[in-house]
């Protein structure tokens, strides 16, 4: 038998220690992920104060309870109930609709409904933010079966924009395809997310739906004309 | 020609009638549902790359059957019959299934449960194999029967582990034997991790079942629920392709672990110990995740790798060391000596060639931050399918091919074809993996049929990109080699099911195998085995830096949202 041979007399590469440390080698992907900055390097991530939108996750937001209140809480738009944001969401595209059908969001829209709202809270929370960042313009995208309202948006380069999205009746996704990549992103259903983004280039780019949602799923898109 | 003296063979042929026909019903139905799933893959296959006109809502019904079919009855219904029988033939002392009624009452019910997920396919709303429950807002009801088939089978499968179980457990008990042999070890940690999957499948399923059924309100928690499910799903096939591994290694080379079956049994245990706890990291999945919890959840799924890994080391410094022994030198030359004649080691040799790649490319996607570059995209189902087909699907049929002439008395189909078979496979996966990456990193969404994306209003409009319409050809490409291999692979299974093709087949004890028992050379040195996983870890470096490469030329900045 194999096993009788004596520890001794084997090779090293046929001892479980080596097998072990080998299986292990795997492991060492997590200094490549910290080089990118993807893991943190030292127990300072206990003290980090958690930043930046949430990373979409591959099995996340699937679900039809999803519109907890504390999610929408945690989500940092405040609470708003669908009703609420397809109001001020149609109200966004009457607003600021061109002769040709596309939206173009402005800053003065979104400090007139700030004023209007007399939203204290939103200053508090803004100023909490770097005070030398360009102040974002409000974007309303809302998702639905099987179409998006508004379904061309007008922006500019280089200008912060708040995506504020929710889907209306299913999880949905609002992906857009920028450069030659996707940049993926779920939508569970009634729950508002809040996302600053900056587009750096010109172009037009495919909004599209990447969370299967029914019959019309392949049917539904947008577009981002970037100036 | 060595006329082999496996225990495989022996021991399977030795079953009594009535275990023989138990095993065969199993195995009967896993070679349906692997031909249905095929057949609906082709469909697929076509909605997606317009091989032939299929309309949208057509292609969704194929999807969903597709993913329901094979992911879960071929996977589980072939399951069901190797861990019944490694448990009957490789414990010693046990010889028969224990509580053979018990297995019956399994297969009838898992049966019923395929019956009745089929059948949801002929209703109005179409679920995919995850049956999103929200899907179903308008009419609950239309969703009865897929989740009632799910339940079922969930509840087939506990009874069929649990009879496994007894099997092996019954000669201890009775103090026939004092230890388990590895593979029966194996085969009572395989069937642990079934039962623990058939109670997240209960948990998962009987919710949405009572609410499409009106006993329920709402359905709270299903996405969490399904996750915990899904990732025990995850390794349990895998578990079950490494034993086989183990198993059929060992039937076409005589050779034993150089490690010690004490060292085999530690890395089955690290499978049943870790993978049901590290399920609860999705429980913290939730949007506003704390980093600490993110990063504990990711280094616990490279953990993961870990045992899969101990495996493939363990077999090919195993058989490195049995070559060396019987005159194999150069550091590649004694794979030459390994009997890839025999169709069932070439099914082998590529199924660890297919696995190592489905792994580099999983690996690359269990890093969170690269999620919003790849998932939900064609990179998905472009990796998984190197691991679902190449490694999981072909291993299970390698071991079929001895298993079913073994129990039918029938002879092994034109092995010299079935030889083949295995290479044409993998280029056909290589196809549509690479084509399938290459459009997730493009941004290609999977589980979409019309990737034009054409309306007549001129602001409106926007084109797809055309690089997308080429990836899809080569997928389509790739996916006819796949499913023309599959089909020769169910032919062949169907004529030693069910015929006696004497003049074209073999006994599958003549097949051509080498005899390496006792000999394993253990002062040589076996670096293969290491060298491949160093390989590996190296592609999983290059390409997971590729990955954060083309995520950063993404000209979308996402900045904190001023709160
Ligand atoms: C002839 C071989 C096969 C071909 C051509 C094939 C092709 C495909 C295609 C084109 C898709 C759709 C991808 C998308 O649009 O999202 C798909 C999905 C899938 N396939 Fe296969 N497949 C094959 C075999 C298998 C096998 C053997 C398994 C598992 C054992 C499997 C498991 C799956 C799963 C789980 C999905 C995902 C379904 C979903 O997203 O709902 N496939 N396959
Ligand atoms: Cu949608």
């Amino acid at each position: 038998m194999a096993e009788a041979a004596k520890p001794e007399s084997r090779h090293f590469t046929l001892r479980p220690g080596f097998a072990v440390f080998v299986g292990l080698f795997v492991l060492t992907l997590y200094f490549l992920w910290a080089a990118y900055g993807a893991a943190p390097t030292s127990l300072s991530f206990l003290a980090e104060e958690s930043a930046g939108p949430a990373p979409v996750t591959p099995m996340a937001g699937m679900d039809v309870q999803s519109a907890s209140v504390e999610n929408m809480a945690q989500d940092g738009g405040g609470a708003m109930t669908p009703d609420e944001f397809e109001e001020i969401t149609l109200k966004f595209v009457e607003d600021l609709s061109l002769p040709d059908g596309s939206v173009q969001p402005t800053r003065e829209w979104t400090e007139a409904m700030e004023a209007a709202r007399g939203d204290g809270a939103q200053e508090e929370m803004d100023a909490a933010g770097p005070a030398d960042a360009e102040e974002p313009i409000d974007v309303y995208l809302m998702a639905m079966r099987f179409s998006y309202e508004p379904r061309v948006l007008r922006l500019d380069r280089n200008v912060p924009y708040r995506f504020r999205m929710m889907s209306m009746d299913v999880n949905h996704g609002a992906s857009i395809r920028a450069g030659f990549a996707g940049h993926i992103m779920r939508r569970p259903a009634m729950v508002l997310t809040e996302m600053v983004m900056t587009f750096s280039e010109r172009g037009e780019f495919m909004i599209y739906c990447t969370v299967y949602c029914g019959a019309g799923h392949d049917q539904m898109k947008g577009k981002i004309i970037v100036e | 020609m060595t006329k082999t003296k496996s225990k495989l063979i022996a021991g399977t042929r030795n079953l009594n009638p009535g275990d023989k026909n138990l095993l065969l019903a199993f195995f009967s139905i896993a070679v349906l549902a692997l031909a249905l799933g095929i057949v609906f893959a082709t469909m697929t296959a076509a909605g997606r790359t317009g091989l032939f006109g299929i309309e949208s809502a057509t292609a969704y019904r194929m999807l969903g059957l597709h993913g329901v079919t094979i992911f879960f009855y071929w996977l589980y219904f072939v399951q069901a019959g190797f861990v019944l029988l490694l448990a009957a033939v490789y414990t010693e002392g046990a010889g028969e299934v224990a509580l053979r009624p018990l297995a019956w009452l399994g297969f009838v019910t898992m049966l019923a449960g395929m019956v009745s997920s089929e059948s949801s396919y002929f209703g109005g709303t179409i679920l995919l194999y995850d049956g999103n429950p929200s899907l179903l807002i308008d009419d609950p009801s239309e969703g009865r029967f897929f989740y009632l088939g799910y339940v079922l089978l969930s509840a087939g499968l506990a009874m069929v582990a649990t009879c496994a179980i007894a099997t092996a457990v019954r000669p201890k008990f009775r103090g026939v034997i004092e230890s388990w042999t590895p593979i029966s070890f194996a085969a009572v940690a395989w069937s642990g991790l079934l039962l623990v999957a058939a109670v997240a499948g209960a948990n998962a399923f009987l919710p949405p079942l009572f609410w499409t059924l009106g006993l329920r309100e709402s359905v709270a928690g299903y996405a969490m629920s399904w996750s915990v499910l899904f990732h025990n799903m995850h390794y349990l096939p895998l578990m079950a392709t490494v034993v086989l591994w183990y198993v059929l290694m060992e039937n076409v080379t005589g050779m034993q672990s150089v490690f010690g079956p004490k060292f085999s049994k530690i890395v089955f245990a690290i499978y049943m110990i870790f993978v049901p706890p590290t399920s609860l990291y999705h429980m913290f999945l939730e949007p506003d995740l704390a980093e600490a919890v993110r990063v504990v959840g990711s280094l616990l799924s490279l953990f993961i790798a870990v045992p899969t890994i101990l495996v493939f080391v363990v077999i090919v410094a195993s058989l490195e060391s049995y070559a060396r022994a019987q005159g194999g030198r150069g550091l590649f030359g004694w794979i030459k000596l390994l009997p890839w004649r025999n169709p069932v080691m070439a099914a082998v040799g590529m199924a660890a060639v297919n696995m190592a790649l489905g792994g580099v490319f999983s690996m690359v996607l269990i890093q969170e931050r690269l999620a919003v570059l790849l998932s939900d995209t064609f990179y998905v189902p472009g990796y998984f399918h190197f691991l679902t087909v190449g490694g999981i699907s072909l291993t299970f049929i390698a071991a079929l091919i001895y298993v079913i002439p073994s129990l039918t008395g029938h002879r092994c189909w034109r092995p010299a074809v079935l030889a083949r078979l295995p290479y044409i496979l993998t280029i056909g996966l290589g196809l549509f993996g690479a084509g399938g990456i290459a459009a997730g990193y493009h941004g290609v969404p999977r589980r979409i049929f019309e990737l034009a994306y054409h309306v007549d209003d001129p602001v409106e409009h926007i084109d797809a990109p055309f690089v997308w319409g080429t990836m899809m050809g080569v997928i389509g490409a790739g996916s006819l080699l796949m499913a023309a291999v599959l089909a020769i692979y169910v032919y062949a299974l169907l004529r030693m099911l069910f015929s006696q093709n004497r003049e074209i087949g073999v006994d599958v004890a003549s097949l051509y195998v080498v005899s390496w028992s006792g000999s394993a050379a253990t002062r040589e040195r076996a670096w293969v085995g290491p060298l491949s996983i160093l390989a590996m870890v190296a592609a999983m470096y290059g390409f997971t830096a590729l990955s954060f490469e083309i995520l950063q030329r993404v000209p979308i900045l996402v900045g904190a949202a001023g709160h």
